[in-house]
């Protein structure tokens, strides 16, 4: 059995063909990515593919989503690549599904979820759509991203508003990167041999978009740094995280500030490029960290609210066994893990300065000293595989309905 | 005899202190308010110092105490739109209060001051440069009683107070990190809604909310509202919402708020013992010391694993600071009852002592 899975960024769409054998093992058979979708710039459009021991990539317009979608189904069937089913990741389901076939009810639900997050959904949906105008028979199903923090406890999701509001609107603590997390928590027990029941794991996804933090407990989701949108928690690239709910009214308020602009600068214009005013890349800000006062301050809060959440997860699991950092920042970026890994003694973290430094980034690796009470672990995420995972259990479902009607 | 004035919007609390004692009283902050706190005050050639708590001190404000000259009814009045219900109130006590007691001092309390030296990282949000020239940062607040909790730990424990998280436990509870007297960071954001949840404020939420309600037509008026006065504690438990509503009885949604209160309290107090590096002293404060064992016993158990241990034995009736440490335990875990008055007096007598300027 095959299965393609297409992964939506705001401005990438990630694919991956995999072969599934008998036993459920995994295999590769093609990856790409298309870059710089709908985006209108200086740099053209590009699908990169990478097939066996071949790799191409091809320039050209993508105008949407749907359209760089319905280029790689081209290219598959050029290949000859044939596959049972197509998943999706689907960023924020409100609680709704985990993992659910995508029928015409399906749709009216995804459909009403595209104000949640009216940049990402979309873009989902273009991409459903061209699949199913070039393969109207092949089935097709969606994971949400979320799912994984259905866990948390009321105590941690909870917002104290009014009932009504909350019934509404569904404000609550939701959540993301729950697919990279569900990942990264598997990998763990895997090759440290650690049974999850009881196990307290601090994991840190940090993108080069969106980053979170989140703590599980016995494999478990119990608490997380998203919030109801990406908006909260940590400071990212260009989102604000954390900030005053009061503070926008008197932006509104008292200096005018429209709504829509004002969320656009605490999604688009805050975080690392709000505070340094130059970049949103890390890199950029570290390389200057030392000349520039705003880039320092932009660097350290990035850490510091990152050790504020681990240490607020360290507690409400009450004590730690694994701290582990994944996503582009997570795995790339030794300083970021130094700094925050420093002074973390009063909960059993040490860090192998060298070791820390060594890692290349590109797989699994151990960071702790000898004598740390926490193994601290890089582990590059893999969402594409997790929703594979969702797709097998889906067609199983399937095939068992099928072999019980004949 | 000292006259002070807390805003509690709606109601003026106030209070007469002579001998060391407090006759407090509250009144609703309406056009009868004047009326009733001079009917109440008594022989008004008495009062020897007038205090004024200021809940915002904005980005001007900065003293903990300041004697009220001709130019501090201006600052005040500058400090309203950073928290209005508030500030308003205590500016218009301190107007109508200057003007009836001429002849001696007037002190303003202001409760962010404490806060006011954050390190950038703490003090700082996200957001671009053109935004946080508005004034837009982390002012905290309760700053008063965290630095007098600083104080009474420094004595209970001879001055081996080190990495202390302070902890106030009220109708809004909040938490600051302390070191060498200094606030390092405190839950409390540019107004009093961030951080725990209290009585009536929502607490951390994603500010996605505000525009989502905005966007669906609700009035910058009603969200300020909806989140200030409407949400926290109130929302689940109804009116009966206060501090010691949470503390009594098994009914379902105030156990609900109770586990809310813990754990949101026990999160601040792991993200502060992070910045701080670890933990040498953990502080409780409240005004119902002996209603609150409980609920630090709870909180307490959760950091079993930093060697927080507890003595089993109650509080021993008399005084104002325990110290709730068990034998050989290598954290500090101390109780004060604080009484925002007494702390307000002490400072004013302090004051009336230095020289005039």
């Amino acid at each position: 059995m095959n299965i393609l899975i297409f992964n939506c960024g705001s401005s990438s769409l990630t694919f991956k063909v995999f072969a599934v054998d008998q036993l459920e093992n995994i295999r590769v058979i093609l990856s790409g990515k298309a870059h710089r979708v709908g985006v209108k710039g200086s740099k053209p459009s590009s699908i990169e593919y990478e097939h066996g021991a071949s790799r191409e990539s091809v320039e050209t317009p993508l105008d949407d989503h749907g359209q760089a979608a319905g280029l790689v189904l081209d290219k598959l069937g050029e290949l000859g690549i044939k596959f049972d089913c197509i998943g999706h990741r689907w960023v924020h389901a409100a609680g709704y599904f985990q993992t659910a076939w995508v029928d015409a009810a399906l749709l009216l639900r995804l459909k009403a979820l595209v104000p949640i997050l009216p940049v990402h959904h979309p873009a989902i949906l273009r991409v459903i759509y061209a699949c199913r105008k070039a393969l109207p028979k092949l089935p097709q199903y969606v994971t949400a991203d979320g799912a994984f923090h259905s866990t948390i406890p009321a105590c941690a999701s909870t917002y104290l508003l009014p009932k009504g509001l909350v019934k509404k609107y569904g404000f609550r603590k939701h959540g993301f990167h729950g697919l990279s997390y569900r990942y990264v928590v598997r990998k763990i027990a895997e090759i440290l041999g650690m049974p999850l029941p009881g196990s307290r794991i601090v994991a840190c996804h940090l993108g080069t978009g969106g980053s979170s933090a989140v703590a599980v407990k016995s494999g478990e989701s119990v608490d997380t740094s998203m919030g109801y949108t990406a908006l909260s928690g940590l400071v990212m690239s260009t989102r604000s995280g954390d900030i005053d709910p009061i503070l926008t009214l008197y932006l509104m308020a008292v200096y005018g500030y429209h709504p829509d602009d004002l969320m656009n600068m605490l999604n688009k214009k805050s975080g690392l490029l709000g505070i340094s005013g130059f970049s949103s890349d890390i890199r950029d800000i570290i390389q200057r960290v030392g000349e520039d006062p705003q880039a320092k301050l932009a660097f350290d809060m990035y850490v510091y609210r990152l050790k504020k959440y681990i240490g607020s997860y360290v507690a409400v699991l009450g004590g730690l066994d694994v701290l582990v950092f994944t996503d582009d920042i997570g795995v790339h970026n030794w300083l970021v893990r130094e700094r925050v890994c420093a002074g973390m003694d009063w909960c059993g973290v040490r860090l192998d300065a060298e070791a820390n430094q060594r890692a290349s980034g590109d797989e699994i690796a151990r960071l702790d000293a000898p004598d740390s009470q926490v193994r601290v672990l890089i582990v590059p995420t893999e969402e594409e595989l997790v929703i594979g995972w969702e797709g097998i259990a889906l067609m199983k479902g399937k095939q068992d309905a099928a072999s019980l009607r004949s | 005899m000292l006259l002070l004035f807390d805003p509690e919007p709606p109601y003026l609390r106030w209070c007469a202190f002579a001998e060391g004692a407090a006759r407090a009283s509250r009144c609703l902050f309406g056009a009868e308010w004047f009326r009733l706190v001079r009917k109440g005050a008594g022989n008004l050639g008495r009062v020897k110092a007038v205090g004024y708590l200021l809940r915002h001190g904005g980005d001007r404000i900065k003293e903990p105490v300041l004697r009220v000259t001709p130019q501090t009814l201006d600052e005040v009045e500058d400090t309203i739109r950073f928290l209005p219900e508030f500030n308003d109130i205590t500016c218009k006590v301190l107007d109508r209060w200057t003007k009836e007691l001429p002849g001696i001092p007037h002190f303003l309390f202001c409760d962010t001051a404490f806060f006011s030296g954050l390190p950038d990282v703490a003090g700082t949000y996200a957001v671009p440069e053109e935004l946080r020239e508005t004034g837009v940062r982390r002012y905290g607040s309760y700053g008063l009683v965290h630095q007098w909790a600083w104080e009474k730990a420094r004595s209970l424990f001879g001055g081996n107070v080190g990495k202390m998280v302070s902890v106030y436990l009220g109708d809004h509870t909040n938490i600051a990190a302390l070191r060498d007297g200094k606030s390092l960071d405190t839950t409390i954001g540019f107004t009093p809604v961030e951080g725990i949840p209290s009585r009536t404020g929502c607490g951390d939420i994603d500010a996605t909310v505000v525009f989502e309600l905005h966007s669906s037509g609700v009035s910058f008026r009603e969200i300020n509202e909806v989140l200030s006065w409407e949400s926290g504690f109130k929302a689940l438990l109804g009116r009966r919402c206060g501090y010691r509503d949470l503390l009594g009885g098994p009914a379902v949604d105030r156990t609900a708020a109770r586990d809310i209160l813990i754990y949101d309290v026990v999160k601040y107090i792991g993200a502060f013992t992070a910045l701080l590096g670890g933990l040498d002293t953990l502080a409780f404060i409240t005004r119902h010391p002996e209603e609150s064992l409980g609920l630090i016993r709870e909180i307490c158990a959760r950091f079993d694993f930093l060697g927080v241990r507890l003595s089993p034995d109650g509080l021993a009736a008399e005084g104002d600071a325990w110290n709730l440490t068990d034998h050989g335990a290598r954290m500090n875990v101390s109780l004060f009852k604080s009484d925002i008055w007494k702390i307000m007096a002490q400072l004013s007598e302090s004051m009336i002592e230095e020289k005039q300027p």
